[in-house]
């Protein structure tokens, strides 16, 4: 199984948003968090599926449930 | 602000002083449909915001697009501040009318059948001196 190893920076990047992208996000792929220094492993369940590009989408999906909460 | 042109994607550096790091959000969140968006740094320092164009968005019109989203929501977060004031007070105006009452259905039948049904009414039946054209 291929895997992306990526870094997000919890300066700017909500811990609690995170988690609950990773939730939305297990049907995809299998996400590795580490909370405190928020290091993150990507493994692609799809073989069709790039791990990198879902990382990248990962990130775009945080900041749009970050994005929500605010204005919730 | 500093650019920096990597081979498929931008690095914008951000001076938090200038652009503050709600404003930098909102940007980003503009442009979460046309590109891939990652932020790094320190947001007390510089803000680095990695911008990397998904499908037929050339990169230079999306750090441009970018740079505008940013003055936009600048300009627009300030006049926020500086109407605050105005804005607080005509709420309260608002909020502090006279206490009014809430009339619900029942009230309205109520009164409505609470009347002496002899009472000459306000508007009187105009039918009777109703004209028919054809005359």
């Amino acid at each position: 199984m291929e895997s992306f190893e990526g870094h997000l920076n919890l300066k700017f990047y909500n811990v609690d948003s995170i988690e609950e992208s990773i939730k939305e996000f297990k049907e995809v792929c299998e996400i590795l968090f580490d909370k405190y220094s928020g290091k993150i492993k990507i493994s692609s369940l799809d073989e069709e599926m790039d791990s990198e590009e879902i990382f990248r989408e990962f990130c775009n999906y945080v900041l749009g449930v970050m994005k929500n909460n605010q204005v919730i | 602000m500093e650019t920096r042109d990597e081979n498929n994607f931008v690095l914008i550096e951000v001076n938090p002083e200038i652009y503050s790091l709600d404003v930098v959000y909102s940007a980003a969140y503009v442009l979460l449909d046309r590109a891939y968006i990652r932020l790094d740094g320190n947001p007390k320092e510089k803000i680095i915001v990695e911008l990397m164009p998904k499908e037929n968005c050339p990169l230079e019109q999306l750090k441009n697009e970018f740079n505008n989203e940013l003055l936009s929501y600048a300009f627009h977060k300030s006049q926020i501040e500086n109407t605050g004031e105005i804005r607080k007070i005509l709420m309260q105006r608002a909020l502090l009318i006279p206490e009014t009452r809430v009339v619900g259905k029942e009230d309205l039948l109520n009164e409505e059948f609470s009347g002496d049904p002899n009472e000459t009414c306000l508007f009187e039946d105009s039918s009777k001196d109703e004209i028919p054209w054809e005359e």
